[in-house]
Formats: structure tokens, sequence, C-alpha cells
């Protein structure tokens, strides 16, 4: 059974909404990456949907160029994160205030 | 299959490929090296010359080996036209330039020399991919390229609690802003059936915005994503605190080089790709380069600290230069050039007197008396704090008068009057800045002499803005858009 396209288009817009609502919401660092990898990963499956759909390849192309770079970011990301702990252990969002006039 | 790409030689020589690529080659090679021989040159300036010399070498083979016509490489992924070199040369200069004036901060500093020089490549490398990327796919991996290189270079003193909360915050608003550029990459392929950008553009035309209001949100949102690549209010909120957080040589080449490769995609997906929707285009850019004059002119005023103050008046040039976009003409986008090239050069040259100064370059207050210890450095500054506000005979001013002649062209009169107005606005903040150096009497003792290197750089960027501001033509020849 192939699901429809609607249902795709509708489950990965829902999914980046919970995406953006968590980056928005949570003041804890860690919970935002995971927000943004959420984003991502309803882009992953719009882009399957969208190539499914279209008949097309190229969207499963990008798909896994995104899974790579999430990767990398989540990477970098947590490697930050650690170094904040170090000097700042048990730091969320809203203690970061020492840039600023 | 809807989209049909434009494929050249589909099993043609790899190796014709390769040669569109030698700057970017030279830079990925230059990088491992320095990767791989990090430990060995940890006490001397090996890493510097070789990056520099990478710069150059990048910069001439970028104009060596630029094809007569525009080339399409890598099955219509990249291309390499006028538009391409222009943007390498530009970049491959800023790295140059912010190798130069990193000797200081980086010899002074634990900061490991071989991973930041290879990191300021790697960044570039992305920056010169996104300028010649052709294909939604090489667009972000260039642009995401940049980011990530960015970010750590923003956050390389792991042991300053500043600096680690700068990255974090850049890193945070980074990876939101890319995914946001990601749904809209994917909701223009689900909406053409093509991720290049002329693919874009023949199945726009076919079924544009009037047909299709739905496609109104990919291009908002591939908008806001690279909007916030060149840090255009309202999404410029992470390049004040990136930039006073990190080491001032890395806001340079954030302010200068990040700026240009943001404009560069931006000038190229709004022409090309969305080329057949200039009205709702021309309506996003208006609003986002009317609120960052405003906004980076306003709020500048408020600052005391260089690096904050320059974050902001970043802000303010990057809405002048969307201005350029927003007849969606290669005219405008040439202006947008022309824009861009001269405010990487004075940028450069601003913040490179603010290194020059060290610790106490980075607070307003410190620059009291400077005229009477300093004269030359001092006379720098004023020369770069005239073009930033865009007097004659600076680039500055030919800068803003091509970009503000193509608003005036493009029947955004309202928009021309706002950024004469903020110029005076932005007047005020330069000025202070030398009332400081030349009316007031020095309160502490004379800064150290300054490393040669970062001499050459300043002296390198005052001589662009002296002949950019004299002969501004010299360089429209070059400006050609895609």
């Amino acid at each position: 059974m192939i699901v429809p396209m609607s249902t795709v288009l509708a489950v990965s817009a829902i999914l980046f909404g919970i995406g953006v609502f968590g980056f928005l919401a949570r003041r804890n660092i860690i919970l935002m990456l995971v927000s943004t990898e959420v984003m991502l990963n309803a882009v992953n499956l719009s882009l399957a949907g969208f190539s499914q759909h279209l008949d097309d390849p190229r969207g499963q192309v990008l798909a896994l160029f995104v899974i790579a770079v999430a990767a990398a970011e989540a990477a970098v990301g947590l490697g930050i994160v650690i170094a904040l702990n170090r000097n700042k252990p048990g730091a969320g969002v809203g203690d970061l205030t020492d840039l600023k006039q | 299959m809807i989209g049909t790409v434009v494929t050249q030689k589909a099993s043609g020589p790899v190796l014709d490929d390769l040669v569109l690529v030698v700057p970017e080659l030279i830079f990925v090679g230059t990088a491992l090296l320095l990767i791989l021989i990090a430990r060995r040159i940890r006490k001397t300036p090996v890493a510097i010359v070789l990056t520099v010399a990478a710069a150059v070498a990048a910069a001439l083979s970028a104009v060596w080996f630029a094809p007569a016509e525009p080339t399409t490489g890598f099955a219509g992924m990249i291309t390499v036209d006028g538009y391409a070199t222009f943007f390498r040369v530009l970049i491959a200069a800023t790295v140059g330039m912010t190798t130069l004036l990193s000797v200081r901060s980086i010899v002074g500093e634990e900061v490991p020399r071989g991973d930041y020089h290879a990191l300021l490549l790697l960044a570039a490398t992305g920056m010169m991919f996104s300028a010649s990327a052709i294909d939604l796919l090489t667009l972000y991996l260039g642009l995401e390229l940049t980011t990530l290189c960015a970010i750590v270079l923003v956050g390389i003193k792991v042991d300053r609690p500043l600096a680690n909360e700068a990255a974090i915050k850049y890193f945070l608003l980074a990876s939101f802003a890319s995914a946001l550029l990601l749904y809209g990459i994917a909701l223009t392929y689900g909406a053409t059936g093509a991720t290049d950008f002329a693919g874009i553009a023949a199945a726009l035309s076919k079924e544009g915005l009037a047909s299709a209001p739905f496609l109104l949100v990919p291009l908002g949102l591939v908008t806001a994503g690279l909007a916030f690549k060149i840090a255009a209010v309202p999404f410029h909120a992470w390049a004040p605190d990136a930039y006073q957080g990190a080491s001032a040589p890395v806001a340079a080449f954030l302010a200068a080089g990040s700026k240009a490769a943001g404009l560069a995609a931006l000038g190229r997906v709004c022409l090309v790709a969305f080329g057949s929707e200039t009205e709702v285009l021309s309506l996003l850019l208006a609003g986002l380069a009317a609120l960052s004059i405003i906004a980076g002119s306003v709020l500048a005023l408020s600052q005391t600290d260089m690096k904050r103050l320059l974050a902001y008046s970043s802000i303010a040039h990057a809405g002048y230069a969307v201005l350029g976009l927003l007849a969606g003409t290669g005219e405008g986008v040439s202006a947008m050039m022309t824009y861009a090239f001269f405010y990487v050069f004075m940028t450069l040259g601003a913040f490179g007197v603010v290194i020059a100064l060290g610790k106490r370059g980075e607070e307003l207050d410190r620059y009291q008396g400077l005229a009477s210890q300093r004269p030359g450095m001092a006379a720098l500054m004023l020369l770069f704090l005239l073009s930033l506000t865009g007097i004659p005979p600076t680039a500055g001013f030919a800068a803003k008068f091509v970009i503000i002649q193509s608003a005036v062209r493009a029947d955004h009169i309202a928009l021309a009057i706002l950024a004469v107005v903020c110029s005076v606005i932005s007047a005020f903040i330069y000025m202070r800045v030398v009332v400081l150096m030349y009316m007031k009497d020095p309160q502490e003792a004379a800064p150290s002499r300054v490393p040669i290197a970062v001499t050459v750089a300043i002296a390198l960027a005052a001589l662009v803005t002296l002949v950019g501001g004299i002969s501004p033509g010299s360089l429209t020849a070059w400006a050609v858009s895609p």
C-alpha cells in the first residue's frame, strides 16, 4: 500500500511544527538540539514523500545528505555543550547572559 | 520526472569538471595538510604562511582557470561564470587578510594553530561553493560547511566562557535557520519537481504564485534561511553575540566572508531560481532591507563594545546590499556585488584597526586620544569609518551610490530615502569614535607595536577603500550578474 502524498505532507508539517514549538518553548540546550533534529527529520520525511510522488530519486539523495549534515551538526553542537558545561556546569539558555551591554 | 535536468555530458571525463573547482581543491588540500601536520607546526608560523599562500593561489587560479563562457560541471551542480569568479576572488582575499590579521591573537593565546587555519580554509571552501551553486543541494551543502566551520571558529577558545556562550547561541540559531531553509528546499522540490535553479525557474514560469499561492511558503522559508546567513533583521539576533564572544579576527571573517557568501547565494537564488516571482520576492526583500537598515543603524547608537558596534553596522550594511536585489535585474545584482566587494574591504580594515590595538581596541571609551599617540592608526580608522558612513572620496560612497541608484531605478523611492536618512544616523555612530580619537586627551599609555602582518592587511584594505572611492568604475567590468 502506498501512503497518499497528502498524508505524508501533513505528517511532516505536524512534525516540523512540533520541532519549531520545542525549539521556541524549551530552555534546555540539549532539548533544543533535539527539537532541531525533529525539524530536520520532518524535512527528510517530506523529501522522501515527494521523491516517491514525483518518481524521481533526487529527493532521496537530498535526504541522505541532510542526514549526514545533521550528524556533523550534532557533533559540533554536543562539543560546544561539553565545553560550556566544563566552564559553567548545568547552564541552560536562560543563564547565558554574559554577552550583553 | 517533471524537472528536466540540464545534464552536461553524463559520462564525460571527470578531469574537465575538476578544473572548475581548482580554487576549492587548493583550499581543501591545504586544510587537510594542515590537519595532518598540526602537531609538528605548533610553535612555528608555517600554518600562517601556508594559508596565505593558499589564498593567493586560489585567487589567481580562480581568475586563471575561469572559462570564457559560463560552464556547468558535476552534472549541473555548480557553474563557473563571472559571478562565481568575482565572489571566489573576494572570498580568497578575505581568507588571506583574515590570516594576516589573526597573527597576534593566535600567537598570544593557546589556540591550536593548524586547526584554526584549516577551519578558515574549509569555511572559505563552503563559501566558494555557495557562490557557484546552481542546485539547491550544493547551495545547502556550501552554506552548511561554512556555518559549521564558523561556529567552531567562534568557540575555538574553549576555556573562555564568553566564547562558549557565543558559540552555543550561534549554533542554536544557525541550526534552526538551516532547518527552515531545508524545509523551504523540500517544499520547492515538491512543488516544482526540480532542485536545480534552471528547472525551478522553468516550472515556476509555467505555474507561478498567481495560480499556486502555496508557493509563497517555500519562497519565504528559503529567503528566511538565506537572510539568516547575511544577518538581516529579523534574523540577526546571533550576530552581535557571536562577534562579541569570538576573537576579533574571527568576527572580521564572519562579518566579511560569511556575509559575502550569503549575499552571493541570495543573489543567484533571487535572480535565477525565483526570477519569475520578482514582485513577491522584492516585497519580502524590501521588508528585510528596511528593517535591517533601521535596526542596524539605531541599535548601534547605544553600543560601547567595538565588536558589537561593528556587528550592528554589518547588519545595516546587509540591508543596503539587499537593496540591489529588489529590482530583480542583472544591473541591480551587479550593484549588490560592488557593494559587497567594497563592504568586505572596509569592514576588514575597521576590524584590522580594532585588532591592531589589542584589548584596547575592543572598547569604545579606550579610543580616547589615539590620534596623538598613534596618528597613522587613527587616520586609517578615520578612513574606514568615513567609508562605512559613505562619505566621498571613499569606496563606501561609491558603493552606496550605486546601490541607492539601483533602488531608485526599481521605483523604491521611499526605501532610497530611508537609506539616505539612516546613513546620516549611522554617521553619528562612526563619528563618535572619531571624536574620541581626535578631540580627547589620552587616558592610558600608547598601545604596543603592531605586527607587520596586521599592518600589511590594514594597508591593503585602505588601498582598496581609497582606489574604490577615486575610480569606482574600475570594478564594474568584473561585477557581472549571472
